[in-house]
């Protein structure tokens, strides 16, 4: 009985909905019923708010449960600081909402987004040490990888293309013409993987997303 | 009204031809015939960094990319590392080679978690398997700095990178090469597989990663799905070919294709 109600039912709501919304888009008699289909779509993302709320509960049971075991864990302390970073962002966002000016969007802006931005920038820290390792006359791969990433590195340096301003159009002629004959026979070979694994699981041949 | 969305007849047909397609080759693996699937070359390169962490005494790191298995998108990228996941693993526990698996999925966590444990216990090791430790759910902001700072300390001997990707390729990658790691990385996200090419020793791109999960995982259903697809590429190149002549001779093709 449990299997019914974890993977067949599931497995079938996916199968009926995800057909549906195939044929909504190729089949026009169907657009009388869009506003259904908006209403399935709106009902998909309040399933996925209440996920949001059910992992946030497991998420603060766990570490409670970490603070009331602290000799088991060395690392508990932190446990403490999410508990409180919690417990301060829900308060704020419930009593003072989370407009501009309130202290739920203070705390995001100067606190949580320059985190963020200080940890994405040391991207290009190792997108530098990564392009000296790789740009050398290696083999002739990596030699036709090397005077393209060259060419369009140039092309975006005032300095340079100032002086050799054929810099730009052939670096467009790489991005728009190589790269993206590329890029497209990718995607289709995306897109086809895509519609293999819906038709797998339409099928119920993959049970695996339901996670 | 039209019975078909006009610019979308083409589609249609594609997406008809494919999927008959997938269903003959699925319908044929269950009568007994199985597609045979060709043994990519990065399967080698797989036991070559086993065998490089076995032979160093150290880990090995499995990273299977972000991504949300909720979005049907990133779903195909993120379902194939489950295949490359088990085998790796199971190949790990059958020569003792450590290995550590910091995953940023929280829906794909549980499946991961039992991949994991299936494998060590088919490997006939079920007691080397760590929960706390060969599997690891990291927060995706906190994976950065986890493992470069991780990887760093524990100095793995090899890195297998798989999935869907975001920005986060190249810091992975180049963190575990500076730990003098042997890396393979594979990704069917577009806009990160330069990275993935350039920082990893070795590669597997877009579709090669779901092959080789195929491949691996010896499940015919997949393998079917594969010939399917393969006969959708065979009808888009025959579709260029005659995009292009048609195009040359003056036939305005372009409005044949637009969506």
């Amino acid at each position: 009985m449990s299997e019914t109600y974890k993977t067949t039912i599931p497995l079938f709501i996916i199968s009926v909905l995800g057909i549906w919304m195939v044929a909504e888009y190729f089949l026009p008699f169907l657009s009388p019923l869009i506003p259904l289909t908006d209403m399935i779509r709106n009902y998909s993302t309040i399933l996925a708010s209440a996920a949001w709320g059910v992992g946030t509960a497991i998420l603060c049971l766990l570490h409670g449960r970490r603070v009331y075991r602290q000799s088991k864990d060395p690392f508990w302390g932190y446990s403490i600081l999410f508990l409180v970073s919690f417990v301060v962002m829900l308060l704020l966002g419930l009593f003072q909402g989370t407009t501009s000016g309130s202290g739920f969007n203070w705390l995001y802006t100067y606190l949580m987004a320059p985190a963020h931005q200080a940890l994405y920038s040391t991207t290009a820290f190792y997108v530098t040490s990564a392009g000296y390792r790789v740009f050398r006359f290696r083999n002739l791969d990596a030699s036709v990888l090397m005077i393209c990433g060259m060419f369009v590195l140039w092309s975006v340096l005032p300095l340079l293309t100032g002086f050799i301003p054929i810099l730009v159009p052939i670096a467009k002629w790489i991005n728009d013409t190589i790269a993206v004959a590329a890029y497209r026979g990718f995607v289709m070979g995306v897109a086809l993987g895509i519609i293999g694994l819906s038709l797998r699981v339409f099928l119920h041949k993959h049970k695996e997303v339901l996670g | 009204m039209s019975i078909l969305v006009e610019g979308r007849i083409l589609g249609l047909a594609i997406l008809i031809l494919v999927t008959a397609a997938i269903l003959y080759y699925m319908q044929s693996a269950q009568a007994g015939k199985p597609v045979k699937l060709r043994r990519l070359p990065q399967i080698d390169v797989i036991d070559e960094i086993v065998a490089r962490c076995v032979e160093m005494d150290k880990g090995l790191w499995f990273l299977s990319g972000q991504g949300i298995m909720t979005n049907a998108s990133q779903l195909p990228g993120i379902i194939s590392t489950f295949g490359i996941l088990s085998y790796v693993t199971e190949k790990c526990a059958e020569y003792g080679c450590p290995i550590h698996h910091p995953t940023n999925l929280p829906i794909a966590y549980n499946i991961q978690y039992e991949l994991m444990k299936e494998a060590y216990e088919v490997a006939g090791k079920p007691e080397e398997f760590d929960p706390l430790d060969t599997i690891l759910y990291i927060p995706a902001g906190a994976g950065r700095p986890y493992v470069t700072n991780e990887s760093w300390k524990r100095k793995p001997a090899g890195a297998i990178m798989t999935g869907f990707w975001y920005h986060y390729t190249i810091i992975y990658a180049e963190a575990l090469q500076r730990a003098g790691a042997m890396t393979l990385g594979g990704t069917d996200t577009t806009h990160n597989i330069p990275f993935m090419v350039a920082a990893n020793n070795y590669s597997m791109i877009g579709e090669e990663m779901y092959a080789m999960s195929a491949y691996l995982s010896k499940d015919p259903v997949l393998g079917s799905s594969l010939a399917g697809q393969d006969v959708g590429k065979y009808i888009i190149i025959a579709l260029s070919i005659l995009a292009i002549l048609a195009g040359m001779a003056g036939i305005p093709v372009t409005s044949w294709f637009r969506i």
